[in-house]
């Protein structure tokens, strides 16, 4: 078994796993309070580490370009440059990072325990689709809930940037909050809820994939973690890399 | 879904191939778009010398026209050798990467021997340059490959800068001029300051605008000339009066009444005109006619006028009278010197005293007559 083949079969597997979740995302039966379920764990159980990161991104991103713009007299343009790059690239981006560092992992670790303890077996010998019940409620939160998180990541990171520049380089705050208003189009929303709606299904698909593969004991639950965590991270920054191209082409925001 | 990976062909994986590849095909779409990345591109090689890179590097756009048409492959300097003479020689040599078609279009059709390469810079930020082609005219060749563009010299920052500097300096210059004039006004000097400065213009100007606003209130009121004028009908019914006369009267001429009415209307007066006319046409006619005729030198006037005789004739008279003149002017002072019987007769008085004692005797004699009338009338008849 080489490497190509290896590397065509998982694809292939991921891909009839979000196809089968797909479909159970619209077909009955809905798993309606699992979904809410979920939804309250990776939506609202991750609501401090994004405001924490979305906050501080903000502030940071200020606090290095403020000089750059400074030396060339254009401070009044600084809550353009931070808006711009939190609601097109940082929001989205570093939001799915954290909550792929903390809900990936969760559900890999969850399903995989499941796995191996042959919970799984059993749901599918009382009838039950693992597919619908379990992998299907948490793409459908994590599909809803990260562009919510990513809204709430930009906001606060603009805040950071507009805390920074106030309090600690004392530029007026109706300067940081004009330019922010002037500098963000709707293009620019719009691209920044559609990527993190690719980013959640490519998260869902991966953990509940690596923890529906899990082999070995517990021992191979950390490690589908593991690789789910990173496989997550480095397509969420690939597609983005993808998204971002397909966007400027589709929103002509290109130059 | 196969429980053991140890075995699996290809087969087994149709949906991992179609993913991948379907994958694969939208990535480089995407990426690719624009389709800056295509391997199987053809290009056009040309060729531009410059005077300096200037910032211009492997990798800058070529324009042309301002659209993006290719790129700078390389840039080499031109050995010693190779540098032309002249103000600015061209050190550097610039290898363009172009489209092979632009807009449809072959790039040889719109780049031909007449279009020109220049180095322009694109932001005023940073030294970021480009070499901008102007589009070929028809009356240029098509370029072949390895070209060499003729180039002219675009306009760097630098050059702006130099002429910014010369521009302020003659800006300074009109300033400071400015800045003295505008001193001698503030202190009212000149007719500008004294426009600026002096009130006396304001307050003559303000008397006479309230002189003129007095004035059309009077005039408003109907006093004065002018009131009177606008206001007044007297003057209005007399010159309406007047035109009605003479309505009148050029009614009266029109219709043949009276000697202005006579003039206009009747022809005996052109008639009779018209025949003194006649006559003195003719009187001239005949004034004419002897004039010729004196011109021609016939009748007395005629020779009068032409004929040179009676002038000699009057001359030769003249001269002789002159002569005679200075003859008789001798003979006078001839007397005055007591020459010749007549000069005696003027200057010496033995004559004059003999008369008198002529005289003198004569009365004498008178008187002794008259006394003795006897003693001469004595007559003596004798015969013989």
């Amino acid at each position: 078994m080489n490497f190509i083949a290896r590397f065509l079969f998982e694809l292939q597997e991921m891909s009839l796993l979000a196809g089968r979740s797909a479909r159970g995302i619209f077909k009955k039966p809905h798993y309606v309070p699992e979904s809410i379920a979920q939804m309250d764990y990776i939506g609202v159980g991750s609501l401090t580490i994004i405001i924490l990161t979305g906050f501080f991104t903000g502030g940071v991103l200020t606090l290095q370009t403020y000089q750059t713009l400074e030396s060339y007299g254009a401070v009044d343009q600084l809550g353009y440059l931070v808006s711009i790059s939190l609601v097109r690239e940082l929001g989205p981006v570093l939001s799915a990072l954290m909550v792929t560092g903390r809900v990936v992992s969760a559900i890999s670790a969850e399903l995989g325990s499941m796995v191996v303890s042959e919970q799984i077996d059993a749901m599918r010998a009382l009838g039950t689709d693992p597919i619908r019940k379990l992998v299907a409620p948490r793409i459908l939160a994590l599909l809803v809930t990260l562009p919510l998180l990513t809204m709430i990541s930009d906001v606060m990171g603009i805040v950071g940037g507009w805390a920074v520049s106030t309090f600690l380089y004392g530029l007026p705050s109706q300067m940081f909050l004009n330019s922010v208003r002037d500098g963000i189009t709707t293009d620019d929303l719009i691209g920044g809820i559609i990527k993190p709606l690719f980013f959640a299904f490519l998260m869902g698909t991966i953990a509940c994939h690596k923890g529906l593969k899990t082999e070995g004991g517990t021992v191979g639950v950390g490690r589908s973690t593991t690789s789910a965590v990173v496989m997550a991270s480095i397509i969420v920054i690939i597609a983005d890399f993808i998204l971002a191209r397909a966007l400027q082409l589709i929103l002509g925001t290109q130059t | 879904m196969p429980k053991s990976t140890k075995n699996i062909g290809l087969s087994e994986l149709r949906v991992g191939l179609l993913v991948f590849i379907a994958l694969a095909v939208l990535v480089v779409l995407i990426v690719n778009a624009t389709g800056e990345l295509n391997p199987f591109k053809s290009h056009l090689h040309l060729r531009a010398r410059f005077a300096d890179a200037n910032g211009l590097r492997e990798g800058s756009d070529v324009k042309l026209a301002g659209v993006k048409i290719g790129k700078v492959d390389r840039i080499r300097l031109l050995s010693p050798s190779e540098v032309g003479t002249g103000p600015t020689p061209q050190k550097i040599e610039t290898f363009l990467t172009i489209d092979t078609k632009i807009d449809g279009v072959p790039a040889t059709d719109r780049i031909r021997s007449d279009s020109t390469a220049q180095q322009a810079a694109p932001s005023i930020l940073g030294s970021e340059m480009i070499v901008n082609i102007t589009p070929g005219t028809p009356l240029g060749q098509p370029v072949t490959e390895n070209f060499l563009l003729p180039s002219t010299a675009g306009s760097t920052m630098s050059d702006l800068a130099t002429n910014g500097t010369e521009l302020a300096q003659k800006l300074s210059k009109l300033s400071d001029q400015l800045n003295e004039v505008v001193k001698q006004v503030r202190e009212g000097k000149g007719t500008v300051g004294r426009l600026f400065n002096d009130e006396s213009l304001y307050n003559n100007l303000n008397a006479t605008i309230s002189d003129a606003e007095q004035l059309a209130n009077q005039i408003k009121s109907g006093r004065g000339s002018a009131g009177k004028f606008l206001y007044d009908e007297a003057l209005y019914n007399n010159a309406n009066d007047i035109s009605a006369n003479l309505k009148k009267l050029s009614a009266d001429i029109a219709a043949g009444r009276g000697t202005a009415g006579k003039l206009v209307e009747s022809d005996e007066m052109y008639n009779k005109i018209n025949h003194i006319a006649d006559r003195v046409n003719h009187s001239m006619d005949q004034i004419d006619q002897i004039i010729a005729g004196v011109n021609a030198g016939n009748g007395t006037l005629g020779k009068l006028v032409k004929d040179e005789a009676i002038y000699n004739d009057a001359r030769t008279a003249i001269a002789r009278f002159n002569t005679t003149t200075s003859r008789i002017d001798s003979l006078v002072a001839g007397a005055q010197r007591g020459e010749g019987t007549v000069g005696k007769l003027i200057t010496d008085e033995s004559l004059y005293n003999n008369v008198n004692n002529l005289s003198s005797e004569g009365v004498k004699m008178i008187y002794d007559f008259r006394q003795n009338p006897k003693k001469y009338l004595t007559i003596k008849f004798q015969l013989f």
